[in-house]
């Protein structure tokens, strides 16, 4: 009862002594606010990028304002002497300055995001969302430097406090980021606790030694440095240590800030993952084959890649169509080398062919077409098989032979999606669906191509959706009023049911919605949505990026959505057009785009985004990182 | 209170900075007594009564207060040590009435009534910041609140610094009928002020050198036989200790 008035007591005179310094930061907030919000704005940002500024911005001016005067400023009036002489009060009082060092510049952040809104919402009809994503790291690293400012409070005035505390920060962290190049999260939370204990028990130390002492610097200063001299080394080894770990697991490269996953094919053994990464800058791949049961990483040599001929047997997951294969290429860009391996039922059966890239290109190209032929799903309208190779379109005539279709003089093939080619020329617009060429009319008002459907085009003039069918005309999607002028498809899926599944996004809003289209119809239905609360789907699905499908066992499509900054198994069940949200598989996400998924398990599921990859059960919540590219 | 030390101090040698302020400090305070330590501006007075407190370390000797080791057992000493410094150090927004709350939690023999009561008696105002009163007016409000615990022991470290006369003979009448009611209470009052030691103090103790050079009542310490004697005591102070000669009139 008595620590807890004490408790009380020590609040109470914290609150009044910053008093006056909160009501000063309070002023300035709006004006602060107000400079960057219009600032943002006259920029081009949207509105949740002012929002999440003005909030840093706040926080940040908070703790600027309270930190250097919390134990400087005690000094500096001659009330330290008065606390240190009070039973049990110097204690209540290093608490109840800890708690105003996180509160305040909390409470004036928050008081700057809520004044941004309203900035914000008085000048646009809209509301503007909170979004506060990109802020934590600058938030979390303003409190790291504050927090060494109550050690230093205790030596040094309150107007170099600050200053000292970043060059503090600074010759703590840089040298743990050169020597730990780019550290797992984990790792960085493991060190930011470190950071925060040993600043507050070098504060505490430095406080009572200063009052012991009677100010005297060296013996104040010796116990402030007395944890760093225990974190410093700690945090170093364990950067050692995590660097040696990770040696054959992260891509030691210059700039791996940037690198991302370029290709991933799956063995058909489920279990065999290749992975062509790319640094970008360096324009050399980087190649490795993961097991994901085990999360062993084998890694190539540097300037290594796989490619898929389309006779890989297994599964493409990314950059090309999903089909089965049952080839593999490995090439070295340092010794212009191509290694072709067979592989049936996901094990690689052995070396196929290896030599100069030109001696087995002409061997590879057999291999390639015969594979090509036998898996294509595509057939014309006699029932002639059709297939790509080598940038040329092929058709089987009824003889057995290969009709070849050049592309035009003027025009260039492009790969679209997963099932189209489009060739471009200064006046026309072709488009090879895989069935024949179709010259897109020229199209007024201006469209922009979305995606390719089954026996069309999907684009988007103001306000509406079109489906353009050379034969069958351009049909008009009735597009429901929930989809506003600002929504664009941010991806299109073709599904196997004749459907496509449709993200859209409000780029003014951050809403995102997802829809079944089916284009024989031309109707388009908005997905129900389970599992989460239907206030929660509005401003969180950024859609993403699709070019295979993984069923579970009644054949309902997995999916990943964003929710709310969290990466979110979902099933789709196409028939009802619902869509159920299942389980987490990772939150806080980042900017890292989703690419694919794949089934692995009988309710698993392997998830790729750009950096990192995770085995995930739609059973339960439980998800595995199994490989990552190391975050700078 | 029987059979405890009040304070005690043996062989004390304490450091600020590259100086040695005492060396050598012995001192035994005798229980209800009001004690003065005299000595001049810069010569350890303060820094002993800091070190009493727990608040400075020294390199030799012992010390104790009320039985225990400041350094080691400093809450329990601030509990039962009351203190008042030379200038008021307490928050500047504190009103008396503010500045009793928060200091009663921390004292477990805390007495809202005698602090209620003190303020009353030495008249100081509830209702104005620390920044608002005089001088004299703020050294009443500290003696206050070091009495309302109700301290076995009091430490005034020249609570008369200062003060003009008139608010000197406030503060000075305010502490005399503070001591000379209620509970025996010992007192070490540190002052240059003769005059002031020559009113309040039971006994004297010269610190010059670091040391405590004499010790005793003031009769003792003048080698006064009879009350005439000590009528001129303050001259006779600064004749003994400081070597200065003034007329009787003075």
């Amino acid at each position: 009862m008595r620590s807890a008035m004490i408790a009380v007591a020590a609040l109470h005179r914290e609150g009044r002594t910053q008093r006056d310094t909160l009501v000063k930061l309070a002023a300035v907030t709006p004006l602060l606010v107000g400079a960057i919000t219009f600032a943002l704005l006259w920029n081009g940002s949207t509105s949740r990028d002012t929002v999440g500024a003005s909030a840093l911005c706040a926080l940040l001016l908070g703790y600027a304002g309270i930190a250097p005067g919390l134990i400087a400023g005690e000094r500096e009036r001659g009330t330290l002497g008065f606390l240190a002489r009070t039973p049990r009060a110097l204690r209540a009082a290093f608490g109840a300055k800890l708690l105003a060092l996180v509160v305040a510049p909390l409470a004036i952040g928050a008081f700057g995001a809520v004044c941004a809104m309203a900035i914000r919402a008085a000048i646009s009809a809209g509301a503007p969302s909170a979004f506060f994503g990109w802020t934590e790291g600058y938030a979390v690293l303003g409190l790291l430097v504050a927090l060494w400012t109550l050690p230093l409070g205790a030596l040094l005035r309150s107007g170099l406090v600050m200053p000292a505390g970043l060059l503090l920060a600074a010759a703590l962290f840089v040298p743990l980021g050169l020597r730990l190049d780019a550290p797992r999260m984990g790792g960085v939370r493991i060190a930011a606790v470190g950071v925060v204990v040993a600043a507050t028990v070098s504060g505490w130390l430095a406080l009572q030694r200063s009052q012991r002492n009677g100010g005297r610097l060296l013996q104040s200063a010796a116990c402030a440095a007395l944890p760093l001299l225990v974190l410093v080394p700690g945090l170093h080894a364990w950067a050692s240590a995590v660097a040696s770990k990770n040696a054959g697991r992260s891509i030691p490269v210059p700039v791996a800030d940037r690198t991302h996953l370029d290709e991933a094919y799956l063995g058909a053994d489920g279990r065999s993952l290749y992975l062509n990464f790319i640094p970008l800058g360096a324009m050399r791949y980087i190649s490795l084959v993961l097991d994901v049961q085990t999360g062993e990483v084998q890694r190539e040599e540097e300037g290594s890649y796989y490619s898929n001929l389309g006779v890989f047997d297994g599964t493409q997951m990314i950059s090309g169509s999903f089909g089965r294969h049952s080839l593999l290429v490995h090439s070295r860009s340092e010794e212009r080398t191509n290694t072709v391996f067979e592989t049936r039922s996901g094990a690689i059966l052995g070396e196929r062919a290896s030599g100069r890239r030109n001696s087995i290109d002409p061997e590879l190209d057999g291999w390639m077409r015969r594979a090509k032929r036998e898996t294509t799903p595509w057939r014309d309208e006699h029932g002639h098989r059709l297939w790509f190779h080598g940038g040329r379109g092929e058709i089987e005539t009824a003889e057995g032979e290969i009709e070849v279709r050049e592309a035009p003089q003027d025009a260039r093939f492009v790969a679209i999606g997963s099932n189209i080619r489009r060739s471009t020329g200064d006046s026309k617009l072709r488009m090879w669906d895989h069935l024949r060429w179709r010259e897109i009319p020229k199209m007024e008002p201006s469209r922009r191509y979305l995606g390719t459907l089954l026996s069309g085009w999907l684009t988007q003039t103001t306000g509406a959706w079109e489906i353009i069918d050379p034969e069958a005309g351009v049909s008009k999607l009735s597009i429901s009023r929930e989809a506003t002028d600002e929504d664009s498809v941010v991806s299109v899926l073709p599904l196997r049911e004749g459907l496509a599944l449709i993200s859209t996004h409000d780029w003014e809003t951050g809403n995102g919605r997802r829809w079944l289209l089916d284009p024989k119809q031309s109707a388009l239905r908005a997905l129900a949505v389970r599992g989460v609360d239907a206030q929660r789907i509005r401003g969180v699905d950024h859609g993403g990026y699709f070019f295979c499908e993984a069923r579970d066992e009644r054949d309902r499509l997995l999916l990943i959505v964003h929710l709310e900054r969290a990466m979110r198994l979902a099933r789709l069940d196409v028939n009802a057009a619902s869509l159920e949200v299942l389980s987490c598989v990772e939150s806080q996400t980042g900017e890292s785009p989703l690419f694919a998924i794949a089934t692995v398990g009988p309710d698993e599921v392997l998830v790729l985004t750009e950096r990192r990859i995770l085995r995930a059960s739609f059973a339960t919540d439980r998800s595995t990182v199994l490989y990552e590219v190391d975050q700078p | 209170m029987s059979g405890t030390t009040i304070l005690k101090a043996q062989g004390l040698e304490l450091w600020r900075g590259k100086k040695a302020v005492l060396r050598g400090f012995d001192l035994e305070l005798t229980p209800g007594a009001v004690t003065v330590l005299l000595g001049r501006n810069g010569g350890g007075k303060s820094s002993f009564l800091r070190a009493c407190l727990g608040l400075l370390p020294w390199r030799r000797g012992t010390l104790e207060v009320l039985g225990l080791d400041p350094r080691r057992r400093q809450r329990q000493v601030l509990e039962q040590v009351g203190y008042v410094p030379d200038v008021p150090d307490a928050y500047e927004w504190m009103k008396a009435r503010e500045l009793m709350r928060f200091l009663a939690p921390h004292y477990p023999s805390w007495d809202a009534a005698e602090a209620e009561r003190c303020l009353e008696r030495f008249h100081v105002p509830h209702d104005v910041p620390l920044a608002g009163l005089s001088r004299g007016q703020g050294a009443l409000l500290m003696l206050a609140a070091a009495l309302a615990p109700k301290p076995k022991l009091l430490l005034l470290d020249e609570p008369f610094a200062g003060l003009d006369a008139v608010a000197r003979e406030e503060v000075l009448r305010a502490l005399i009928g503070a001591l000379g009611e209620g509970e025996e209470r010992s007192v070490l009052c540190t002052t240059h002020d003769l005059d002031v030691a020559a009113r309040i103090a039971d006994r004297i103790a010269w610190l010059e050198d670091g040391r405590i050079r004499e010790h005793g009542t003031l009769p003792e310490v003048l080698g006064a036989t009879d009350d005439e004697e000590l009528a001129g005591a303050p001259r006779r102070l600064a004749e003994k200790f400081l070597g200065v000669e003034m007329s009787s009139h003075a």
